[in-house]
Formats: structure tokens, C-alpha cells, sequence
């Protein structure tokens, strides 16, 4: 109870530059208010289960109790440590400690100088947009960034509230309500966030940035609304506005893409920023540092940092992504260490555990660099290359297992296996070969049409990564670009064109494959000589 | 009930149309189009059914006034199944056959929905032991269905319970071609009839009979070249003269000839023209051959048929090669079925054969 | 501006030029009270279509050719909306229900419904039903196909069905079984000769019989590829001679290189450009069934028998796949390649017994 009332009234104060590690401070007291009241409940607990078992073994019951004290007392030193938000605990605090590429910092840095310069000379606000791929710092330079030019940051977070009413009873009128109160909560935040100033605000500091990261579901639906909005914040917001959009593979979820077209980006002058993954010695230096942390007190007693090795592999399979990295450490370096003391048997079994998961990492990592947490979001790419150079291991087994490249892309297994169809040729040398891979990919294709039974997609995609992948014996080895699978368009109007038609009977029912294989030569001939 | 009666099948109205025509009046005929043969000859009454013995005993005790069981009719289409229930059905009811009878077939829908609402409903409704001149009469319904196999089996299961709960009150027959495509449950709460193909003589004196009625002038032999097409089917016997008398006018003499156009059957000459160019050996004449027959619009797959047959009674070809031969038959005959190109499936046949006869 | 080919179309039953007494046949029939649903099969440019607009006129006189276009919207349970031509009038309507690709179902269903019930307009119409006529209903799903079987039934009373089909092998049995099958055999190429004269001399032109029979050659006995040959003909060059070139379709010619490059080389990166290609043809509308028969007449062509008995055993297994697959192109590829492996071989084998 307690500890959790203290982390929402801290939530309220966020606005306030945080002091750091208070947390460390207050911790040792918390565990001393309560250690005595745990300690209590875990006596009537005790009290509660000798009635029971008294008769049974009284003293074997001792010592039970013993170990659940202790157990509870190890729990709450933990508690006190891991309740508080160990990604925070983390994030960095200074520029240098900011995993993101200096230059990037510095056009950032450039940006809001310039900012101030603008508001200065009174000019219209500035607007920014930071694009990157997930976890490669941006949300954290903006916010270390801020801290460190006294900016106070302002966050737009959706309505959930409102969300939720509307949509439990399905209304129709609900919605036309609820986008427009969504709109005008919007334009609430922005307008009324730039011009008036918290209370919490230090006096005469009218620094401030409005962030959007977290983007209204209305500018989803119609992209076209930003433009509006923009149009009145330019002449009456006053703070800088940035925007922060994750990359995406997918087109269709892409807000860079949509929302913020070249069109837009060009009226408002907004400065794009975008950032790349996380490079991997800006990554080690950044592992380096959560490892010291880990090693001083209090948090040496929870974590053990990992081995190099398996730090090194850690970032590998990160792929850029710090934030999946820190992930990946944290749970990799915590420790069970107090529970090994009172439960010896399962400790051993944890260790057994711990090592048989080291073991195994460290051997992906030295074989194949496999990763270790973002497994799912294996690319497309990656798996192509994967599927066209397939490598074995010594016991003559694929590497890349088929099953797992197939498990990972499942949910879209046509367009998977077309941009398969699309690259596998140039990656055989013989024909001879190619018979199986094409036979697997047609029978890959004949299984995926089935579209009644869901497991189906499974099979057929392994089928044929599968048949590719063990069909190509000899590959011809060499970049070779990807190529996208081809469309057809088989529109009727693409078809019969416009001017055939002309010689056509006028209310005609030809179909367009009829007139592609009987009429199309003959059309073309007579309508070139008239 | 009169609303989805009217979602039976169309032989509901002209089944009514038909009732009238049979008590005397002419009036409606010419407004409505007259009823198919095969729905203004079908059986009046049960002793009308040709050649069914058992169950045409079962069907008179419970017309003399003996309980009906929940019944499964199944067979060989174009075996009687359907008309002897309806036949039965109308002589145990009466006039008030119409408010007695629930038919439903494969156009309907007949999903576990309908099975839960619509079966159930009229189920659930009581039906008294006497009519409304107070003359006593069986007191429960019927309720038919139509080519059950081709119910989903969710929705036998569902009909399972409402069969057991509304026993009292409601009998159901089921009528389907395949047993086995009838869930376990239904089947033994079912007393079975299997229908047998009717024989050469029975279709014919059918047949006869309605040339008479209707004032047909056929070839005598043409009768046994229906009984060939049909198959020991009588609706598609039926069906057969009726299409050739439309096409032909009431003037022709129908000859085997034109029941042969008719009905598709392809020419014997043509499968044995085939096998001999097989025997041949020679690619190019064979796909002149299936290029030929492809312009006379003959269908491959009633081709494929028909020479499966042909090929069984060849005295000319070994076992080993009768083999061979069929089994690619089979697999040509299945490509087909299921959407292949019939130039490359009876090509690939003729190659087969060609190999098969290389080797004696 | 019309075409020969249309421009020429006999418009009554008595006047067509062959298959007279099914002509006769079909004009007993809509003299008769009742009208089955009918099923019009034969090879492409036999003329099925013209015989079937022939019967609509029998049926309902002349004012079936006063003919309008019509898009027809459906919706897909998907809420997909799917526009149809369909070409009609008052008496009946023409559909092509395989435009709609995989939605064919929901056409054929909604297309019947909306169409069986508005009743007919005219009250001194002597037909108390409207006709719908559906083109290339082999091309239609299994499932649009059991769809129309149901709708079929339902609305006899208001509508009937003509359908028109290149194969009825692939024309479920429930559907024939339920249609009066009228067998368009193609023209024999006596009746396509006296066809061609016949249009010549309506056009005012001499066609030498040689010339005639050449193009009766090419057209592979169908009767509308040839009246369209002899238009292009005689816009190349005219006055006929016997041995001028006869326009060949390019598609055919398209398909016929491609299969020369398999037979040159076989390797993947041949098997990749015939890919393209294939691609090609797809794109310009050819079927792929189509295009899988030329492929497999042309590539059997210099193979002995073993090697022509294999060829064909791979191309009924792709060709059945591929009818069932979604991507075409995958199995016409696996074919080629197939093809290219066996033939590889057989040269081989061929060099080396040249060697001894």
C-alpha cells in the first residue's frame, strides 16, 4: 500500500525536475517500516497454520516459519527495488549517457536552440518530427535533451476513458460524439498547454515543448484533420511542437508515411529527425553503464551482470533496439540469490536452469548470433537470406530451423511466399535443383488456397520454405538484390482498351480473357489501318 | 407454416397445382406452367410405388392406421424415396396434408439454425387426433428432409435431441442417397429402408404409361436406350423423354438417335476410335483425335465415363494393361472432376494407354 | 465501324447458316408452354452465344435487341462492393459472373434474387419469365457453382437460366443435371467456308477458295477467329491472293517463342526470363489454362514418346494444381522447370548415344 501510494503521488509531480535516485534514500526506510508489519502478518500466518500442523511435527513447523520470515523479508528488500521502475532506473540522465548518435543529438540540440531563437523574434512555433525505428532513444533524447536546456515537456496522452464508454454500447450516434470530443480535446491540449503555464512551473521559466507520441486515433482515420489543426497552432500556439513516430514496416501503419507527407512537412517546415537503430558500440557503452549500475548497492543485490559473452549477444539480437537490449539484460542479470539460501533444491534447479539457458545462449551466440528476445520480428529480409543461403551445422541440420521461419511469418504467408517465388531463382545454380524448390512452392501455394482450415497456412508455408531451402544444394552465393513480387492487373479496362471498344458492338458481354485470346490481334489490325 | 412451405422446393406449388388438376379443375392450367412429368407421374398413393416391397408394407399398415416410426429412406436417386414418403404422407392426412408435413431439402437452409428454430417450432406444435369434421385422424406431423446428407453434421447433431424430445407428436423422415454420410445417433433412432436401382421392366412400363397419357409417339427400342441413359433412375428416365419430346415436337417419332444427342452420351464409335489410335502409337493422330472430339463438344468427362466401362468389357486388352489403363483413368477421371483442363487430362490418358499397350 | 464478325451475326433461328435442325429443335421448344433452364456447351467460336441471343428473340420477338448496359453493384459478406456489366433488356439479362473473381458467389446468388424478384414488366408479354444468361459458368467456383444450383431452383417460377459453357466436365453434375444440355458442336469447315463466302459477298469482295481454306486451317475450327482473320486479311492486303500471310494471333506466336527459348536452354536463369514472360501473357488476359495447353503443345513437339508421356503426366499435375491454387504463375513455373530437368536429360542421353 504504502509503496504504491508513493508512486502515484510521485506521477503527479512529474512535471517537477525529478532528484535523482531519492528512490535509493527512501528505500531503506520503507523496508524498515515494514518489515516489522510483513513480519506480524507472517507470525499469524504462522499462528494460523501450527493449529493445523502442531500435531503433525512441531518442530519442522519452527523452522518452516523461520524460513517464511526470512523469505518475506527477502521479498521486501526486493519489492522495495524492483516496485520502482527499473526501466527508469536506467534511462539516461545526461547527454553522454544518451545511446543515440552524437550528430542526431546535435541536430536535435540545433533545433530547439533555434527554436528559442524563433520565439524570440516572435516568428510562428516550430514543428519536429522524430522518426526512427523502435527502442533507438527517441522518446529519451527528447526528454534529456529538454531537461538539460530547462524545457518543461508537455505529453499528449490519448482519452481512454472516453474510448471506452463509446465503445462498450455500440452506439451509431456515439461515434460522430466521439471523435469530435476527441478533436476538441485535441486542440484543448495543444492550445491551451503552449499558452498557459502549470503551477508547478518554476516562475519565469516559459520553456516548453509539447510532445505527441501517442497519436489521437481521429488523425488515423482521416490524416487530412492534422492539416487543419496545424494551420491554427501556427499562428496562435506558442511552445514547440514535436511529434515522435516509430518506423514500421507495414505501409498501412506507417504515420510518417501517411500523416506526415512530403506536402505537409513542406507548409509547415517541419524539420525531420530521423534516427537510426542503435549502433553496436554505442550500444556496448550503454550495456557498460546499466552493468555498473547494477554492481553498486542497492542493486547488486538483486542483479548479477551477465558475462560478456552474453552481453555481446544480448546486443546482437537487439538489432539496434535499446530498449529490448535493456529488457533482455535485465531479466538475464537478475539474480534469485536470497531464495537459493532458503530453498536449496530449487535453487539448484533454478542455477541448473539459469546455466542450461547460458549455455544455450552463448552457443547460439557463438555459432549463429541467434537472437535472443526479438526472435518473432525476424525481417523479411533476414529470412530470405536465410531461406536462399541455407547453412548447415555440423550434424548436417539446417541452422535456421524451416519451422521457424515459417512459425514467424504465418500471418501473412501468401505475400511471404511470393517474395520467396519472387528472389529463389537467381539463388540456383542447376535446374535440376530448381524441380523441387518450384514443385514445393506450387504445392505451398495449393495449401495456402485452402482457407477453411487455419492450421493449414502453417504447414503450407513450411512445406515450402522447407522444399527451397533443402532443394538448393549448391547456391550460387553473392548479394543479389530483392526483388517484390510482381502484380497483375487484370482490370477489364486495362484490358479492352477504350479504343478498341469503339469497333466493338455497343452493349457487348466479351469477356476480358475472351477478347485478350480471340479479338485483341485482329481489334489492333483493323483499327490501325482506319 | 404456409411461408415456408413456400420456401420448399418448387414441386410444393405444382405439387398443389397438381391436386387441383386431379379433382377436376382445368381452370388453373392454363396460367400455370404445367408441372414437369416427373412431378405430375408421381405416385399417388403407396401402392403406386414400383418395386419397394418392404417398405411399401410398412407405409400401408401405418396408412390403415398403424403408428408411424421416425424413418430413414435411402438409395439411389431417382428410386421412389421421396415419392413414396409424400405418397404415404397424403393418404394418412388427407386434405390436411399440407398443415401435416414439413419438407425441406438441400435448397433450403438448413444450417444447425434452422434445425434449432424452424424444425423445433413446428415440432413443438400439437396436433390433434381428429380433423375438423371431427373424423379421426393420426395425431402427429411429419417432417421431411430431403437429401439429409448433405446436412452438416452439427446440424444432425442438433436435430438428435429435438427427434427423441418431440417423439410424441412428431415423426421424422430423412431421405438421402448416402447412409453413411448419416450420423450414428439418427441412424439408430431410425427404422432404414434402402431403396434398390429400379429394373429395365418396371421403368419401362412407367414409361409407357405416361407416353400414353401424354401422347407420345416413340421408336420401341428407344425405350431400352432411355433405360440405358437413366441408369435404373427414374426421374432421369422420365426427365429424358420429357426434354427429348419438348425438342423434338409432338410430330417426331423419337429414335434411340435423338435420346442419344439429347442425353450427351458420347458414341460408342468414338471410344473405340480412341483406343485404336492408341494402339497406334502415334502422338499426332491422337491429338488430331482429341482435337476433333473437343469439336464436336463432346464432354471429356462423360468420355473418361463411358470408357471406363469400355475399356472393362475390351476382350482385346490384357489384365496387366486393363490395369494400367484404369488406373490412370481414375486419377485423369478425379483431375477433371476437380477443375483440370480436359485436353491435357485425356492426352495424358491417351499417353498412358499408348505406353500400357507398348509393353504385351 | 462494327466488325464482321458482328455486323454478320444471323439474328433468327431459321436464318443460321448450320446445325439446322437443332435450330428447329430449339424453336419446338419455346413453343411449348414450359421452359427448362438451358445449358449451351461447345468449343469457343462455334456459336453458342448467337444461337442463344437467336432463341431469346424467338421467345420474346424483337425487342430483346433493344439492348442497354447496365453495372450492377453487389456487396461481399466482406462488405466489399464488386461492380458487374451486365448487358440486358427487358426481357433478360447477360452476366459474365467470373469477372467477379473469387466473389462469384455472392453475383450468382444476389444477380438471380434481384432479378427473379421484379416480375416481369410488360403484362402482354406471352412469357410469364425473364431469362438470365451466364457466360463461362465452368469458370465459376464449386461453391458459386452449388450457389446457383439452390437460387436455380428457388426461382423457377420467375426467371430461367441459360447458361453457356466451353466445358461441361467442369460443370457440376447437380447443374446439369438440372439444365436441357443443347451440344453446339463446331462447324465443320465445309459450313465455315460457305460462311466466309457468304460474308464476302454481303462485303462485296472475291475471296479465293485457297485463301478461305487456309484461314479455315488457322482458325482451328472456329468460326468467329476465322470471319476475324478474314477482316485482317483484308485490311493487309486486298485483292486477295491465295498465298498471302494470314494474320496469326499474337499471343500464340508470344507463347510459341517462349516455348523455343525452354527448348534452347535450361537452366534457372532461362527459367526466370520464361517466368517473365509468363508474366506477360497473364497480364494481357490470356488464361492460364490457356497457356498451359499451348505451352505443352509446343514443347511436346520434338520429344519421343516416353518424354511426351512424362511431359504431359507433369502438366496434368501443375495444370490440377494450379485450378486449385490461387497464384498462377507458381505452377506454370514448376511445369517449365519440370519440363526443362526431363529435357535436359533426354539431350544428354541423346549426345551420348551419338557419341558411340
Amino acid at each position: 500500500m504504502n509503496t504504491r501510494k508513493k508512486t502515484w503521488v510521485k506521477s503527479v509531480f512529474s512535471q517537477l525536475p525529478p532528484e535523482t535516485n531519492n528512490n535509493s534514500v527512501a528505500s531503506p526506510s520503507l523496508v524498515d517500516k515494514q518489515k516489522p508489519k510483513r513480519s506480524l502478518r507472517s507470525k499469524a500466518r504462522h499462528d494460523h497454520t501450527q493449529d493445523i500442523t502442531a500435531v503433525v511435527n512441531l518442530d519442522s513447523d519452527e523452522e518452516d516459519s523461520k524460513q517464511q520470515q526470512m523469505e518475506s523479508n527477502v521479498i521486501q528488500t526486493n519489492a522495495c527495488i524492483t516496485n520502482e521502475n527499473w526501466i527508469d532506473l536506467y534511462a539516461p540522465k545526461k547527454i553522454e549517457e544518451l545511446a543515440v548518435h552524437p550528430k542526431k543529438i546535435q541536430e536535435l540540440e540545433q533545433w530547439l536552440r533555434h527554436c528559442e531563437i524563433m520565439k524570440k523574434k516572435k516568428q510562428p512555433v516550430q514543428l519536429c518530427l522524430l522518426t526512427g525505428p523502435s527502442g533507438c532513444g527517441k522518446t529519451a533524447a527528447v526528454q534529456v535533451l529538454a531537461k538539460d536546456m530547462k524545457f518543461t515537456i508537455q505529453e499528449w496522452t490519448n482519452p481512454v476513458d472516453q474510448d471506452m464508454i463509446y465503445n462498450l454500447g455500440d452506439q451509431v450516434f456515439g461515434e460522430s460524439n466521439f471523435t469530435s470530443s476527441q478533436v476538441d480535446a485535441f486542440k484543448a491540449f495543444l492550445f491551451k498547454a503552449s499558452r498557459y503555464r502549470s503551477l508547478f512551473e518554476i516562475a519565469g521559466n516559459d520553456r516548453r515543448l509539447l510532445l505527441v507520441e501517442d497519436f489521437p486515433n481521429f488523425l488515423l482515420r482521416d490524416p487530412t484533420a492534422l492539416e487543419a489543426i496545424l494551420d491554427d497552432y501556427v499562428i496562435y500556439g506558442r511552445a514547440p511542437l514535436i511529434f515522435i513516430v516509430t518506423d514500421t514496416k507495414r505501409r498501412g501503419l506507417n504515420l510518417s508515411y501517411n500523416i506526415f507527407n512530403d506536402q505537409l512537412k513542406q507548409k509547415f517546415l517541419i524539420n525531420h529527425i530521423s534516427l537510426n537503430p542503435v549502433a553496436a558500440t554505442i550500444m556496448q557503452n550503454a550495456m557498460k553503464r546499466f552493468c555498473s549500475l547494477m554492481r553498486h548497492p542497492p542493486y547488486n543485490e538483486l542483479y548479477r551482470p551477465p558475462s560478456t559473452d552474453l552481453i555481446d549477444s544480448i546486443i546482437l539480437s537487439a538489432q539496434g533496439d535499446i530498449r529490448n537490449a535493456l529488457i533482455n539484460l535485465h531479466f538475464s542479470s537478475l539474480k534469485g540469490a536470497p531464495q537459493l539460501q532458503t530453498k536449496p533444491l530449487e535453487c539448484s534447479q533454478e542455477s541448473t536452469q539459469d546455466n542450461s539457458k547460458k549455455t544455450s545462449r552463448k552457443r547460439k551466440h557463438q555459432s549463429t548470433l541467434k537472437s535472443v528476445g526479438r526472435d518473432e520480428t525476424v525481417t523479411m529480409m533476414h529470412a530470405l537470406g536465410r531461406i536462399f543461403n541455407p547453412k548447415f551445422t555440423e550434424s548436417n541440420g539446417l541452422l535456421h530451423a524451416p519451422a521457424d521461419i515459417a512459425q514467424a511469418f504465418v500471418t501473412e504467408p501468401k505475400k511471404f511466399v511470393d517474395f520467396i517465388h519472387a528472389n529463389y531463382l537467381p539463388h540456383f545454380s542447376d535446374i535440376e535443383t530448381v524441380v523441387d524448390a518450384a514443385n514445393g512452392l506450387s504445392l505451398c501455394d495449393l495449401i495456402l488456397n485452402e482457407y477453411r482450415e487455419d492450421t493449414l497456412a502453417l504447414s503450407g508455408l513450411d512445406l515450402g520454405v522447407r522444399n527451397v531451402m533443402l532443394a538448393n544444394r549448391n547456391p550460387v552465393s553473392g548479394w543479389m538484390p530483392v526483388k517484390g513480387p510482381k502484380r497483375l492487373n487484370t482490370d477489364n479496362a486495362s484490358i479492352i482498351p477504350a479504343k478498341a471498344s469503339t469497333f466493338l458492338p455497343p452493349h457487348h458481354n466479351i469477356s476480358k480473357s475472351q477478347y485478350a485470346i480471340e479479338y485483341k490481334t485482329f481489334v489492333n489490325i483493323v483499327s490501325a489501318s482506319n | 407454416m404456409q411461408a415456408f412451405l413456400k420456401t420448399g422446393k418448387s414441386s410444393v406449388p405444382t405439387e398443389r397445382s397438381q391436386a387441383s388438376t386431379s379433382s377436376g379443375q382445368q381452370s388453373g392450367e392454363h396460367r400455370k406452367p404445367p408441372a414437369p412429368w416427373v412431378e405430375k407421374y408421381r405416385p399417388k398413393s403407396v401402392d403406386d410405388v414400383v418395386e419397394q416391397s418392404e417398405v411399401v408394407a410398412v407405409l400401408r399398415k401405418c396408412v390403415e392406421g398403424a403408428d408411424l416410426p421416425n424413418m430413414l429412406l435411402y438409395g439411389p436417386p431417382g428410386t421412389g424415396k421421396t415419392s413414396t414418403i409424400l405418397a404415404a404422407a397424403r393418404q394418412i392426412f388427407g386434405d390436411m396434408f399440407r398443415e401435416r408435413i414439413l419438407e425441406l431439402n438441400a435448397s433450403d437452409e438448413r444450417g444447425i439454425n434452422v434445425v434449432r428454430s424452424k424444425i423445433k417450432n413446428f415440432a413443438q406444435l400439437t396436433a390433434s387426433g381428429t380433423r375438423p369434421d371431427g373424423r379421426p385422424c393420426p395425431p402427429f406431423k411429419i417432417i421431411i428432409l430431403d437429401e439429409a446428407d448433405s446436412m452438416t453434421h452439427a446440424a444432425q447433431a442438433a436435430l438428435r435431441r429435438t427427434m427423441e424430445k418431440e417423439s410424441r407428436s412428431t415423426r421424422f423422415c430423412l431421405v438421402c442417397n448416402y447412409v453413411s454420410r448419416i450420423i450414428e445417433p439418427i441412424t439408430s433412432r431410425c427404422t432404414k429402408f434402402r431403396f434398390k436401382p429400379l429394373g429395365e421392366v418396371q421403368i419401362i412400363e412407367r414409361l409407357k404409361h405416361i407416353c400414353k397419357l401424354e401422347g407420345v409417339s416413340i421408336d420401341e427400342d428407344a425405350f431400352k436406350s432411355i433405360v440405358n441413359i437413366s441408369g435404373g433412375d427414374m426421374r432421369r428416365a422420365i426427365t429424358t423423354l420429357q426434354s427429348c419430346y419438348r425438342l423434338k415436337g409432338a410430330q417426331h417419332k423419337i429414335q434411340t438417335t435423338d435420346l442419344l444427342e439429347m442425353s450427351g452420351i458420347i458414341p460408342e464409335s468414338y471410344l473405340c476410335e480412341y483406343l485404336e489410335v492408341c494402339r497406334s502409337g502415334d502422338y499426332g493422330k491422337l491429338e488430331d483425335f482429341v482435337r476433333n472430339i473437343g469439336y464436336e463438344a463432346y464432354s471429356i468427362g462423360q468420355m473418361l465415363e463411358q470408357f471406363n466401362e469400355y475399356v472393362l468389357r475390351c476382350p482385346t486388352l490384357t489384365h496387366m494393361q486393363k490395369a494400367k489403363i484404369c488406373d490412370k483413368l481414375g486419377e485423369c477421371s478425379f483431375r477433371l472432376q476437380d477443375g483440370g483442363s480436359e485436353y491435357l487430362q485425356i492426352m495424358d490418358l491417351g499417353c498412358a494407354i499408348i505406353l500400357a499397350l507398348k509393353e504385351k | 465501324m462494327a466488325l464482321w464478325v458482328d455486323k454478320h451475326r444471323p439474328r433468327e433461328l431459321l436464318k443460321l447458316d448450320y446445325h439446322k435442325d437443332q435450330a428447329e429443335n430449339l424453336k419446338n421448344l419455346c413453343q411449348q408452354g414450359d421452359f427448362p433452364h438451358l445449358m449451351f456447351y461447345g468449343p469457343s467460336g462455334a456459336g453458342k452465344k448467337t444461337r442463344i441471343m437467336c432463341l431469346l428473340r424467338e421467345l420474346y420477338g424483337a425487342g430483346v435487341e433493344r439492348l442497354r448496359n447496365e453495372t450492377m453493384t453487389f456487396t461481399t459478406p466482406s462488405n466489399r462492393k464488386i461492380e458487374i456489366m451486365t448487358v440486358g433488356s427487358n426481357y433478360h439479362l447477360e452476366v459474365n459472373p467470373s469477372d467477379a473473381g473469387i466473389y462469384d458467389r455472392v453475383v450468382v446468388i444476389d444477380l438471380i434474387k434481384q432479378v427473379a424478384q421484379t416480375h416481369q414488366i410488360d403484362p402482354n408479354g406471352q412469357r410469364d419469365f425473364k431469362v438470365i444468361v451466364l457466360s463461362e459458368v465452368d469458370e465459376l467456383t464449386k461453391d458459386a457453382q452449388h450457389a446457383l444450383r439452390r437460387t436455380m431452383e428457388k426461382y423457377v417460377a420467375t426467371c430461367r437460366i441459360i447458361l453457356s459453357v466451353n466445358s461441361t466436365s467442369r460443370v457440376i453434375p447437380a447443374i446439369r443435371s438440372r439444365c436441357l444440355g443443347i451440344r453446339v458442336a463446331a462447324p465443320t469447315p465445309n459450313e465455315m467456308i460457305s460462311v466466309l463466302q457468304a460474308i464476302s459477298k454481303r462485303e462485296n469482295i472475291s475471296l479465293p477458295l485457297e485463301l478461305a481454306t487456309r484461314i479455315i486451317d488457322k482458325s482451328e475450327r472456329n468460326l468467329r477467329r476465322a470471319i476475324l482473320m478474314l477482316e485482317a486479311c483484308k485490311v493487309q492486303q486486298y485483292p486477295f491472293t491465295a498465298q498471302q500471310d494470314i494474320v496469326e494471333l499474337d499471343w500464340q506466336v508470344f507463347l510459341r517463342e517462349t516455348a523455343n527459348q525452354i527448348l534452347t536452354e535450361q537452366s534457372p536463369a532461362k527459367l526466370e526470363k520464361v517466368r517473365d514472360r509468363l508474366y506477360e501473357l497473364l497480364a494481357q488476359g490470356v488464361p492460364p489454362d490457356v497457356i498451359f495447353q499451348g505451352l505443352v503443345k509446343e514443347l511436346v513437339k520434338n520429344c519421343d514418346m516416353s518424354i511426351k508421356a512424362k511431359t504431359l503426366e507433369y502438366a496434368t499435375l501443375y495444370e490440377h494444381r494450379m485450378q486449385n491454387g490461387a497464384k498462377h504463375i507458381f505452377h506454370l513455373e514448376a511445369f517449365v522447370a519440370q519440363f526443362m530437368n526431363i529435357y535436359k536429360k533426354f539431350i544428354a542421353d541423346a549426345m551420348m548415344m551419338d557419341d558411340f
